[in-house]
Order: C-alpha cells, then sequence, then structure tokens
C-alpha cells in the first residue's frame, strides 16, 4: 500500500488496539501523538477496569466514591450507560453482571475521546480499532476513504462487507467470537438470532452500545436497529442472511467474486419476511 | 414488544379457526372477540359478528366445496377466516386453508381501514436491503470490524494480518 504515516499496536484492556495515524506530520510529531493516545488507554484501563481492585470504577461500585466525588469522566460514563439504557428498553445494561460494569460502553468511549483528542491536536486524518470498534477520520491519502472490512461471521480470514467512510465510527459485536455471550435480559439466555451487527455513527461509545443491544434483542433487534435515527447498520442472522440500511456505507469489494447485483438487489423484490 | 403481541394473538386466534375447523362448525361464542367466517365457493360465509369487511389479503375460495363431514384428518376443507380482532396495538385477522383435512396455509393480515394498525403496517417491515451472505478476501482493507476479540482470536485474525504486514 505504502500508506505514510505511523501504525502501532498495543494489547491494553485485555484487547488489541491498533493505531493509524497519516497527516503529513514529522515522523517525531506523529510518535508523540500515537504515545499520548497509548497513555490515555493505559489510564482508562487503570481507572475504569473492573479488574484492578483500586479502580475508580470500583470504588464507585463499593459506595467509595459518590457520584459527586466521581471524575467527570465517570459521571460522564454513568449516565451515559443510564440513558443507553433507556434508549435500548434495557437490552444494554451496565449492570446486568449484578454489579455496575460499564465496560460494554468504556472501550467505544475510550476511543472515542482518543479520537477527538487526535483531531485537537491537529491529526485529521487516523483510524483506532480497539478489538474491532474503529473511529476513523480522514483517510489513507488525501479523497480517499479508510476501507473498512466487516469480518465475516463464520471465516475468520474473510470479510462479508467493505465500508468507506471519511468520518464515522464503526462497531461490530456478535455470537461467533465468544460463543452466545450477550445475554438477552428479559429471557435471561443468549440471544442467537442476529450473529453479527454492525452499526456506523459518529460517537463510537453509542454505536457499540447499540450495536451489543441489537445483539441482545435477537430477532426483534432487526426492526429496532433499523430504525435507529442517525446510524446505519449492517446485520447477518443466524441463518445466513444480510440485511443493511440503504445509507450503510458499503464500497464495492475488489475484485467483484460475483455479479454486482443480486436478487435482492432489484427493485420490486420480497422485503425481508420476519416470522 | 408489538411484534411478539402480534404473534401471541396470531397464534391464538390461529388456534381457535383450527378448533372451529376441527368441529366444522363457526364458533359463534361472544364472550370473544373471534369468530369463524368460513369463505367457500358458495357464499354462505357466516357473518362476521364485527361486521369489519377484511381489507386484507383476499383468499382464494378453496377448489372443492367443503366436504359435509370432516375426513380423516379430522379438519374440514376450506379456508376459515378469522372475524377482525382489535387490541391495543391494532387489528389482526387470521385465515387458515384446510386441504385433505389438514391446514395447508395460514395468513395473517392486518387490516388497514384502522389508522392505528395502518401505522403499525408501514413499519412491520424493517427498512433493510436483504442479500446473501457474501465471503471476500477484499485487498487494500486499512483495518477490520470485528466482535470483540479475545487475544487468541485477535492472532488468527485478518486485523492482526494487517498489523503485521503494515505495523
Amino acid at each position: 500500500m505504502g500508506t505514510a504515516g505511523l501504525r502501532r499496536v498495543e494489547q491494553i484492556m485485555g484487547t488489541p488496539i491498533s493505531v493509524q495515524l497519516t497527516d503529513p506530520l514529522p515522523a517525531r510529531r506523529l510518535e508523540v501523538l500515537a504515545e499520548q493516545t497509548f497513555d490515555w488507554f493505559r489510564e482508562v484501563d487503570e481507572r475504569f477496569s473492573t479488574y484492578k481492585e483500586q479502580s475508580e470504577v470500583n470504588r464507585f461500585e463499593r459506595g467509595e466514591l459518590s457520584i459527586k466525588d466521581c471524575s467527570a469522566d465517570l459521571r460522564l460514563v454513568v449516565e451515559t450507560c443510564a440513558d443507553l439504557w433507556r434508549e435500548t428498553d434495557g437490552y444494554f445494561d451496565a449492570y446486568a453482571t449484578g454489579r455496575f460494569d460499564p465496560s460494554g460502553y468504556v472501550k467505544g468511549w475510550s476511543v472515542q475521546v482518543a479520537s477527538d483528542r487526535l483531531l485537537a491536536a491537529g491529526c485529521h486524518s487516523h483510524w483506532i480499532n480497539a478489538g474491532g470498534d474503529i473511529r476513523a477520520r480522514g483517510g489513507p491519502r488525501p479523497g480517499e476513504p479508510w476501507r473498512i472490512g466487516i469480518r465475516h461471521p463464520w471465516q475468520e480470514d474473510k470479510i462479508c462487507w467493505v465500508l468507506g467512510g471519511n468520518d464515522f465510527a464503526v462497531a461490530t459485536s456478535g455470537t461467533y467470537e465468544r460463543g452466545f455471550h450477550v445475554i438477552d435480559p428479559y429471557r435471561g439466555a443468549p440471544a442467537t438470532e442476529l450473529t453479527s451487527v454492525t452499526v456506523v455513527g459518529t460517537d463510537l461509545g453509542r454505536t457499540d452500545a447499540y450495536a451489543t443491544a441489537g445483539v441482545a434483542m435477537g430477532q426483534s433487534g432487526l426492526r429496532w436497529l433499523s430504525e435507529l435515527p442517525e446510524h446505519e447498520v449492517g446485520i447477518v442472522t443466524s441463518d445466513e442472511l444480510c440485511y443493511r440500511t440503504d445509507g450503510f456505507p458499503v464500497l464495492p469489494t475488489e475484485p467483484p467474486q460475483r455479479p454486482a447485483t443480486t436478487r435482492s438487489d432489484l427493485p420490486g423484490q420480497p422485503a425481508p419476511r420476519l416470522s | 414488544m408489538r411484534r411478539a403481541a402480534f404473534a401471541v394473538l396470531g397464534t391464538a386466534i390461529g388456534a381457535t379457526l383450527l378448533i372451529g375447523a376441527k368441529l366444522g362448525t363457526s364458533t359463534d361464542d361472544p364472550g370473544t372477540q373471534v369468530a369463524l367466517e368460513e369463505e367457500t365457493g358458495d357464499a354462505s360465509a357466516s357473518p362476521s359478528p364485527g361486521g369489519t369487511a377484511p381489507a386484507g389479503k383476499a383468499t382464494a375460495p378453496p377448489a372443492k366445496k367443503p366436504a359435509a363431514k370432516p375426513p380423516a384428518g379430522g379438519l374440514k376443507d376450506g379456508t376459515f377466516a378469522g372475524a377482525t380482532a382489535n387490541y391495543d396495538y391494532g387489528a389482526i385477522k387470521v385465515t387458515i386453508t384446510v386441504a385433505g383435512g389438514k391446514v395447508t396455509d395460514a395468513d395473517a393480515t392486518y387490516p388497514d381501514e384502522d389508522p392505528t394498525s395502518a401505522g403499525i403496517n408501514e413499519n412491520a417491515i424493517p427498512k433493510l436491503r436483504q442479500q446473501a451472505l457474501a465471503a471476500t478476501s477484499a485487498s487494500k482493507l486499512n483495518t477490520v470490524s470485528g466482535a470483540s476479540l479475545t487475544s487468541a482470536a485477535y492472532k488468527a485474525s485478518l486485523q492482526s494480518a494487517l498489523d503485521k504486514a503494515k505495523a
């Protein structure tokens, strides 16, 4: 590819975090920006990990820290988790494990903050990928979109879509990686109908939470996701069908492996059937 | 929630229709909103107590007249439509077709005269494009989005390969 810039991966928060910066800035400057980015993720891990005894989240959970004594960051996280619980009819639940565990929001939120900080620091062209959840701005070269593959649910080395954009948050949640680990809080059982849910928006914390909630909803998540305002979705169901909103930013894959038009792309085809 | 309610209600109505078909009679229990309306070739359908004309999908009359007695299968041949049942979220009408003593088709329609149910009908089908799942190994990817990766899964992933190739 020969894309200029800086590329780095580190394992933080139990997750591989990959970063690419492509602004035409001095190499040393890019290094400093990358270092600041990873420092932020290490800080988030210290403050928000439920595995670290003295993390701010655990002190808040144990009642050692009242909500008014929390950092502004933690207050924001607590409040947003409450908002998301309401917005998702309870399907995104930071208390699902019986204690306050905002990890499902913190990962996306921390990436969003890191990207916002890069932008403020003059880095307009970058992406950050934390465990498959991505915030991307700019592009590999001026005028070109970032090309983001959506992993094929059953073939780890394949993709089912390529998305293109120059300012978007892309989050994917699914049942395939750790088994059926997304629990429907109403049934108390794993949801299995939606194998992979990708949500595209501008705020990675929210898109990640919506994707997780959509998987937990199972079949009824199809409609809920399709009606999310200002978000686009792409879904793979357990019966190997794909659904996407009209605005889902798919790019043609290269090389085309099948005729460009599939039956369901033609007008007048039956709409997806819900049973 | 709504769809689940439709499903439950539809199942309940369908079950009532089956019972009606089994007996070969229409159920005129005034205590229920659901009544049988046998749509047959001789147009001798019993009137629906609700008086609501079906605005949904028209059902084709069966090829032959319904047998006077239930055949071996126990169900009387014909097309049986439930009366329109109204409930909080709108209206629903379930039709089953019995041929050779067996249910060969079941259909639920949402008569859209009622403004409440019309609103639901419009949104009943998600605004989504459907297509078959493709598996490609597209080149020129910058990064890959996928469900939360464990360390082991990451090592085997496309993202890991991309990181190695470009780091």
